[in-house]
């Protein structure tokens, strides 16, 4: 069997969800017995970081061209999917980030292979990917089971990340053949306007999130310090961001983003089913609500009954000095 | 100017969705617009409006239930619906290919823009879009939160991890909607008993493409936790530390 992993390069280094994405694959091919792993990366990147960063068996090829110094769907597609068929890869994976999403479908199908979105995997009796997946905003939990030769995969956020497999470093090889010719490009990425200090939601092992309990787009700030005391990041319920207290892409929910933080902290949010759809991969689950009948308690692990305006900044202090102590 | 958009019929995001027997329960659920395809429509609707000469034609998988979503498109200013006809709607490659079946055969050329949702709220996949640009062969975006036309290019923002990016693409081009791209119009009794009078045009979407992936073994997600409340909040930290979160 052979597999293939898409690493996401950004500003010259490997984003950390890819890297758990090998690191799974490299894991699923030791439960699988034998198997191939190829990992490709795209644009300017160092082989010594690469392999820093890459550990366990297989071959990592790093495309550099300056055809790759703008994102273009179609180009980068068109290599990847060109070099995977090369190594003869049957099961090819992606993160789920934006990218990994833009990317998936168009692979998919210039490789007449069927796409598995959202997917945690293990290894079955045969030693096949088994992909679970859930459905209807994660109220329901199915199998993906592939029809086609081929699959593309995209793996979803974890509350617990795959740890390394072994501490030897992959081979980093070249692949300038795959390089693709300059030809019409479309569309192509013209510009990118980088957040500032704000870290993604869905990346964060920490999340403080608030709803309508919050009370007001001000009381964020308790929220807000909070979630540095805990190296954190904050997040909204549907609620919050209709408000217009906090921006869309801070919602966290069915129409929002799904998110697998070690620990979640739910401020003010009722618990709709929209919302909690987007948490069932939380570790750890607190609610502070000042409504003890409120839903979010029977999807919590812990729960504080008060107003977010004496409760979390308790919490904060109790979190300061817990850590002063430790 | 031809713009098509297309639309599905999913759960209501409030109904309990249930595993009988080892796959999911219908009845009893209350089907409705996907709540993205309301982006897409109020967003061909204010080209209409802001454009002369623009035409938005809403498509449709699936059988005669669809002409409910059909005719709220219609009552929301599209022009003209379709209901396409056949084709396993379970299957995300399958739908695409007969969606872009029933483009091909609408239109005598490819229509300016495409716009879809950017996720249906059932499967969740927003894999249908990407698909039907390979299968149309022309460029895409997924996920905008806001689009602007000029002559024959398209300017489209969207949200990543890092930050916003902005596309520019070349007609035709296929384009998602995510929440914000804009608030969609409340319709009122007027625009709807209207729609109600309005034909919906029937078309083929039988491809013989078959489904490349099966759903098996639904399980309900069991969001179920047992709280244990904590009176003296600093109480908490211990807690918290013990299983390893802090």
């Amino acid at each position: 069997m052979t597999y293939f992993v898409l690493l996401e390069q950004r500003n010259a280094t490997l984003s950390e969800v890819s890297l758990d994405v090998w690191n799974a694959v490299q894991h699923l091919a030791a439960d699988a017995g034998c198997a191939e792993i190829y990992g490709v990366v795209i644009g300017d990147i160092d082989d010594g970081v690469v392999s820093s960063l890459c550990y366990g068996n297989g071959q990592v090829y790093v495309l550099r061209d300056k055809a790759f110094d703008r994102y273009a769907p179609s180009v980068y597609a068109q290599a990847i999917a060109e070099l995977a068929a090369e190594t003869g890869a049957e099961h090819v994976f992606l993160a789920a980030t934006a990218r990994g999403r833009d990317l998936a479908p168009r692979i998919a199908m210039r490789l007449g292979a069927a796409l598995v979105s959202d997917c945690a995997l293990k290894a079955d009796d045969q030693g096949f990917p088994k992909a679970t997946t859930t459905l209807y905003a994660g109220s329901v939990r199915a199998v993906a089971h592939v029809r086609t030769e081929i699959a593309v995969y995209t793996l979803g956020a974890q509350a617990n990340r795959s740890a390394r497999i072994s501490s030897s470093p992959v081979e980093v090889r070249n692949a300038d053949a795959f390089c693709p010719e300059f030809s019409g490009w479309n569309p192509l990425l013209e510009e990118v306007r980088y957040f500032t200090a704000r870290r993604d939601i869905s990346e964060s092992d920490i999340i403080v999130a608030g709803g309508r309990g919050v009370g007001g787009r001000d009381n964020f700030v308790l929220l807000e310090s909070l979630a540095e005391a805990l190296g954190g990041v904050v997040g909204a319920s549907r609620s919050a961001v209709d408000e217009g207290w906090r921006p869309h892409a801070d919602q966290i929910g069915q129409t929002g983003k799904s998110v697998a933080p070690k620990l979640y902290i739910a401020c003010g949010i009722s618990g709709a089913v929209q919302h909690l759809a987007g948490i069932s991969g939380a570790g750890i689950v607190v609610a502070i609500n000042r409504d003890r009948e409120a839903p979010i308690f029977s999807a919590a692990d812990y729960g504080v009954v008060g107003t977010i305006e004496e409760v979390v900044p308790r919490l904060d202090s109790a979190v300061r000095s817990f850590q002063r102590l430790k | 100017m031809e713009i098509a958009v297309c639309i599905n019929r999913v759960p209501d995001t409030a109904s309990k969705i249930e595993v009988k027997d080892g796959a999911v329960d219908v009845s009893g659920i209350n089907m409705v617009l996907n709540a993205y395809d309301e982006y897409a429509i109020e967003e061909c609707v204010r080209m209409k409006e802001l454009m002369p000469g623009v035409t938005v034609t809403a498509f449709s998988l699936g059988d005669k239930e669809h002409y409910d979503i059909l005719r709220k498109a219609l009552a929301m200013g599209v022009d003209k619906a379709c209901l396409v006809e056949g084709g396993n709607d379970d299957d995300s490659f399958v739908v695409a290919a007969s969606l872009s079946r029933a483009i091909r055969e609408y239109y005598p050329v490819l229509p300016d823009l495409v716009l879809c949702g950017r996720e249906s709220s059932d499967f969740n996949r927003a894999q249908v879009p990407l698909m039907v640009a390979e299968m149309l062969g022309i460029a895409a975006i997924s996920a905008a939160t806001s689009l602007e036309i000029q002559g024959g290019s398209v300017t489209v923002t969207r949200e990543t991890e890092v930050g916003i990016e902005e596309y520019i693409l070349q007609t035709p081009a296929i384009i998602s909607a995510e929440k914000g791209l804009n608030v969609p119009r409340k319709i009122g009794i007027k625009a709807v008993m209207k729609a109600r009078k309005e034909p919906v045009v029937h078309l083929d979407g039988h491809t013989g493409e078959q489904p490349r992936i099966a759903y098996r073994e639904f399980l309900p997600v069991n969001r179920k936790r047992n709280c244990s409340f904590i009176d003296v909040v600093e109480d908490l930290l211990p807690a918290l530390h013990e299983k390893g979160v802090v």
